[in-house]
């Protein structure tokens, strides 16, 4: 029903752009990176891609951006042992006693069974964009955008997939089955904490969206060149359980209302040009804030924020350097430094008598390195130090990564 | 050492090649029943082009790196021991044949064009290079341990043990020895010619191609788990036999029939030749994994009206497959040759939508089923979104 139910909407949001002929154009806009043990971590585990069109709605105003974006990613997922999963409360908001008692994966009941699972999933987001007005600062641009579109995502938890390869256990220690198939405890009852692990595992889950967003800045499709001017965006996601979700005899997989307000300020410090157009370097500064929160009883796992804190608000101060572009346009490296000011507030999304509140203030510095190569190479490297980590009382430290990945600008 | 082997290669292919900006395709997406209904994607190749200018005058010359990754679903054919077909005793292989494979392919090839026909993208004549490599893990399929009717798989049994041996060469899936992943580098030549006009629901001509690859087990960065080399031939004729087109939207009609009839002939050599290798696909049965295999498919589609584009309107396809494994019994420890025939037919209905959604239905008869099978009926419906 829920599929027949799908292609319904897929046919009514496509039949407009029927009408309008020819084909939509292709993009591909990433490829995610290779985990170790796979392919001697260079192939990609998941892509990004999808078809737009530009379809003229409204006369004397630009055309709609009609999109199909389609996404999909399989690998290792770890088990969350910081709820407990028949209440949802948190660990950190527990006393010692109820710690001890807590029903959360990992704890002694547990035994060697691994947290680690296989969670492939797979992402389809249709969305028509049309822009009003001209931008001031960016010809190419609109200075007020409608954005509706809707979200369809499905995702499995399965045993790890080394599970089945030689040498692995086999049957010997699954994380959600006896080796006889039978469900293994807690699997086997409602989880209300963990909504996307209950029943048979297997999520589907939609979400309508509405995003308002005005444009008085120069944003160009590439980084290469310096950004400038102010940008504020409001995004409203409606995810209801009635709303095409999977609805399973442990109970609803998603039932959601997140708003998120978000305002950005970019101003060029220098810039300094080649004789073909091209920039040796040039430098930006910007400042953002984002505030957003989440109501409802079931938040799907794509939509908690981290502590599961249902308000968060971050303040976002950041330098970005540029330069040179080298061979071709789009051949460049780029520095950026970030101090970024979380603070998550309110209640516990998930927990059952939701009677759990708290504030949490993250403080983060980091650096980040690119390298990019002909619109679809990145070479990448970043480094931070976490200052402030509100209620996990971990100390300051650094932290690095890095990576190489392919990907398409648009 | 081959993953910077590897890096160095890819970065120093980018960096030679002093390009302006990239062009991109995406060319086929798949989906598999068992993960979302076949509703979702798990797979997708995709091309990006290099903005090489063409090399001869009005005829196209391509350089680009195209990648194919996700997973898909592959049946067992042949037993992983001795490379018997299990088709050849169906009531001795009494457990599921289905497994998963996660893959990804890369191949940068450069392609020349010859000779410019007015009435095609393509050129009349086409000849390409391509570096290619894949890698591959298998593992049981998505529904294996689900519930306590699936716990036999097609590596473990029911009682959790091996059905395989899991530290020795596997002869007749050489892919699945070991770890059961696998990575295989090779070179590919080939010849294309299209002679057609192809026009979504008209097509007149003919187009074919002559391909080769070369796939041994000392190329680079190669871990051993295959060594073949793979001839393909296909040609395609097309005759559009009735066309009834819009007086009013100029290319566009409200019905035409046309007649196409595809010959693929494949020839395989090598000792360990991995199963996505083998090719020979048709609906319904399975052209034995063999030296040389055959197929053909003959069809009359039935197209229109185009409702308001080219690529909106529903069709109707019967088609009768067949198909030949002839020669030497690939991955075979034996020495065994066999002269095997199959055959299927059936109907495909579809309303393709802008050219990247199709519904569609199919229902085929296989009235001359592999080896030892019994004839079946098989249907399926579904949604698929491609290119």
């Amino acid at each position: 029903m829920k599929k027949a139910l799908l292609l319904v909407l897929c046919i009514f949001l496509m039949l407009p752009i029927a009408a309008d002929s020819y084909s939509l154009d292709a993009f591909i806009s990433g490829v995610s990176n290779g985990v170790k043990g796979f392919g001697l971590g260079l192939f990609p585990l998941g892509t990004t891609f999808g078809f737009e069109k530009y379809i003229q709605l409204f006369e004397g105003e630009s055309k709609a951006e009609f999109q199909i974006e389609l996404a999909f990613a399989f690998n290792n997922r770890t088990l969350d042992s910081n709820y407990d999963y028949l209440t949802g409360r948190p660990v950190w908001a527990m006393s010692s006693e109820e710690r001890r008692n807590a029903s959360v994966f990992g704890n002694e009941a547990w035994g060697d069974r691994s947290l680690s699972y296989f969670n492939p999933r797979s992402d389809i987001d249709i969305y028509l964009d049309q822009g009003f007005w001209k931008n001031p600062l960016y010809d190419e641009g609109t200075l007020f955008n409608i954005k509706v579109g809707l979200n369809a995502r499905y995702a499995m938890s399965l045993e790890e997939v080394s599970y089945s390869l030689p040498g692995h256990g086999g049957l010997s220690s699954p994380v959600f089955v006896y080796g006889n198939g039978g469900v293994r405890a807690p699997f086997d009852a409602p989880l209300p904490a963990y909504p996307w692990l209950s029943g048979s595992r297997n999520v589907y889950t939609d979400y309508l969206y509405l995003q308002l967003s005005l444009n008085m800045d120069r944003d160009t499709p590439t980084d290469a060149e310096p950004e400038e001017g102010l940008s504020v965006d409001f995004l409203l996601e409606y995810g209801p359980w009635w709303l095409l979700n999977n609805i399973t005899p442990e109970g609803i997989q998603s039932d959601f209302v997140r708003a998120v307000l978000y305002s950005e300020q970019k101003m060029e410090i220098f810039s300094v040009m080649q004789d073909n157009g091209w920039y040796w370097v040039n430098m930006y500064v910007g400042h953002s804030d984002n505030l957003s929160y989440v109501w409802g009883s079931a938040i799907p796992e794509n939509k908690l924020t981290t502590d599961r804190l249902r308000g968060t608000l971050q303040d976002r101060v950041w330098v970005h350097f540029t330069g040179p572009q080298f061979m071709a346009g789009d051949c460049y490296t780029n520095i950026e430094l970030n101090l970024y000011n979380t603070l998550m507030f309110g209640g516990v999304a998930n927990e059952m008598d939701g009677r759990t509140r708290a504030v949490e203030l993250q403080t983060v510095f980091t650096a980040r390195f690119q390298l990019k190569l002909f619109g679809f190479i990145r070479v990448e490297y970043q480094v931070g130090y976490d200052f402030i980590q509100g209620i996990w009382p971990d100390r300051p430290r650094w932290w690095q990564n890095s990576g190489i990945s392919f990907y398409v600008s648009i | 050492m081959k993953r910077i082997i590897l890096s160095v290669i890819i970065f120093l292919l980018s960096v030679s090649l002093g390009a302006i900006g990239f062009g991109y395709h995406v060319f086929d997406i798949r989906t598999e029943p068992e993960f979302a209904e076949g509703i979702f994607p798990t797979s997708v190749k995709y091309q990006f082009n290099f903005p090489v200018p063409d090399l001869i005058e009005n005829c196209k010359t391509e350089f680009a790196f195209r990648l194919d990754n996700g997973l898909v679903y592959r049946t067992l054919r042949q037993d992983p021991v001795t490379g018997e077909y299990y088709a050849e005793n169906p009531s001795l292989y009494d457990f599921p044949h289905e497994y998963t494979v996660h893959f990804d392919e890369f191949n940068l090839f450069f392609a020349q064009g010859f000779v410019d026909t007015s009435f095609s993208d393509n050129d009349l004549i086409t000849l390409f290079f391509s570096i290619d490599g894949r890698f591959e893990m298998a593992f049981e399929r998505l529904s294996w341990m689900k519930s306590e009717s699936e716990t036999a798989g097609v590596f473990w049994d029911e009682h959790g043990n091996y059905r395989f041996p899991s530290d020795s060469f596997l002869p007749g899936a050489p892919e699945l020895s070991d770890d059961r992943s696998m990575f295989q580098t090779s070179l590919t030549f080939g010849l294309k010619f299209d002679y057609m006009r192809d026009s979504v629901t008209r097509r007149d001509g003919i187009r074919g191609g002559s391909y080769f690859r070369y796939a041994p087990s000392w190329m680079l960065l190669t871990d051993g788990s295959g060594d073949f080399a793979l001839w393909w031939n296909e040609i395609e004729a097309s005759y559009t036999l009735f066309d009834e087109p819009m007086a009013t939207d100029e290319g566009l009609s409200w019905f035409s029939i046309v007649l196409d009839d595809k010959l693929v002939y494949r020839f395989i050599s090598g000792e360990k030749v991995p199963q996505y290798a083998a090719g020979g696909e048709m609906w319904g049965p399975d052209v034995p994994m063999s030296q040389h295999a055959i197929t053909n498919r003959l069809s009359i589609t039935f197209y229109g009206p185009q409702i308001k584009s080219r690529d909106t309107y529903p069709s109707i396809t019967i088609f009768w497959d067949l198909g030949w494994g002839l020669g030497k019994r690939l991955n075979s420890v034996e020495p065994v040759r066999i002269s095997e025939s199959v055959g299927s037919y059936g109907i495909r209905c579809c309303f393709v939508i802008v050219g990247i959604a199709e519904f569609y239905y199919e229902i085929g008869c296989s009235y001359d089923p592999v080896f030892n099978e019994d004839p079946y009926v098989e249907q399926k419906f579904g949604f698929s979104v491609g290119i």
